[in-house]
């Protein structure tokens, strides 16, 4: 008969093997030598404890976690936490930022001499730059129908210090992740 | 009705006796957070009961706290990441759908606080103390020489060194008493990957304690 498998010696060590495979225990010393080595092992760290802390501790944690909560917003349940207020206005907020921002580099340095020519300025200009990606396309679209007034009714509109509220509000590894995303788009505009 | 008796009616003494009964007077009354069930605090924490989220780290705290011992090996740390294990339930509650118990989806947020954690932390001053160095133990036999304390440190300092899942899954098996099934499900691996994880466990950790039990 076969050696036990090393699922089947966690099984042996733990006593939850099945009786027929078990049954080579009886006859195999190298696996009962294995189970054995095993039991030893879990028995000595099951052995070991760790300090007791104070039993001040304990409240002084709950307040610890109390006071943390308190910063918190309530948990909201389901898909309808992403579309609080709480969670839009930043976010839009965000994308008009990053709107901005990209449009301008994508329009590159500003000429040294003026263009002593006259070019009627389309005011889609900005956008007609963002059509050309697809990526932002669906920014474009999301936050195209929407006009500064509509915008600022539903009270969207960019105050100072928005901008920094919102990426304020991201955690780590979100302010990372918009870092990645503007260096790449910088780097995309220059070539 | 005449006008006359009406006018009698209201104009008669009377004497109100006024009961208020509201549709909720009616109900029992809630019991109080102690004497919910986990289910029933999430419910009410979930709807922004701050009180009753109380109630579930005051139940789970230790076990929390355990679990984040014996990963860090210390109690500052541990207890840092306790309370950071709570502070990410309390954001989470809204997706906790109680498929599991909600000790196990706490311990499934520990883990996963205490692996991302602790790999960028350095380790314990403990595990660190150059007088404790997990090599000297190795050529010892179990009991000799050593006393049961040291002993004790002595398994801690291995058992923080094994590989981060092998560790994870020893500490729920052997501490807390988790089925494979449960491991596997906080882990997100198969049953088999855990008992083979406990496996490899126990035999990095026979290796590093240098023991032949």
């Amino acid at each position: 008969m076969n050696h036990l498998t090393p699922d089947e010696l966690i099984d042996a060590a733990q006593d939850v093997l099945d009786a027929e495979r078990h049954r080579h225990l009886d006859t195999c010393e190298f696996c009962g030598k294995e189970v054995e080595v095993l039991r030893a092992l879990l028995r000595e760290a099951a052995g070991v404890e760790i300090p007791e802390p104070s039993p001040l501790f304990w409240d002084h944690f709950s307040a610890r976690v109390r006071q943390a909560v308190a910063e918190e917003r309530s948990p909201v349940v389901g898909w309808s936490r992403w579309f609080g207020w709480s969670t839009l206005a930043p976010a839009g907020a965000l994308a008009a930022v990053l709107i901005a921002m990209v449009a301008t580099v994508a329009r590159g340095p500003v000429p040294a001499a003026p263009d002593t020519s006259v070019v009627e300025a389309s005011p889609d200009a900005a956008v007609d730059v963002w059509l050309e990606d697809e990526d932002w396309a669906v920014v474009a679209d999301l936050l195209g129908p929407v006009d500064w007034d509509t915008a600022g009714e539903a009270g969207l509109a960019l105050v100072p210090g928005d901008a920094e509220l919102a990426v304020l509000s991201l955690s780590e590894d979100e302010q990372r992740e918009l870092s990645r995303l503007l260096a790449g788009e910088i780097e995309r505009s220059k070539s | 009705m005449p006008y006359g008796s009406a006018i009698r009616r209201w104009s008669a003494p009377m004497e109100w006796s006024v009961k208020v009964v509201t549709p909720a007077a009616e109900q029992a009354p809630a019991p109080a957070l102690e004497h919910q069930d986990d289910a029933q605090l999430v419910v009410l924490a979930a709807a922004g009961g701050r009180e009753a989220f109380d109630e579930i780290v005051v139940r789970h705290r230790r076990s929390v706290y355990q679990v984040c011992y014996r990963f860090v090996n210390n109690h500052e740390d541990a207890s840092d990441l306790a309370q950071e294990v709570f502070v990410r339930a309390w954001r989470g509650l809204g997706q906790f759908k109680g498929q599991s118990a909600l000790s196990t989806w706490l311990y499934r947020i520990a883990v996963n606080v205490c692996l991302n954690k602790v790999s960028l932390k350095s380790l314990s001053t403990e595990a660190l103390d150059a007088g404790d160095r997990i090599e000297d133990t190795r050529t010892e036999r179990p009991g000799a020489g050593l006393d049961r304390r040291e002993r004790a440190r002595a398994v801690r300092r291995a058992i923080q060194a094994l590989p981060k899942k092998q560790r994870a899954t020893l500490i729920l098996r052997t501490y807390h008493e988790l089925s494979h099934q449960q491991i596997a499900d906080i882990l997100g691996n198969s049953v088999g990957t855990v008992k083979a994880n406990l496996f490899h466990a126990l035999g990095n950790l026979r290796r590093i304690l240098g023991s032949e039990p």
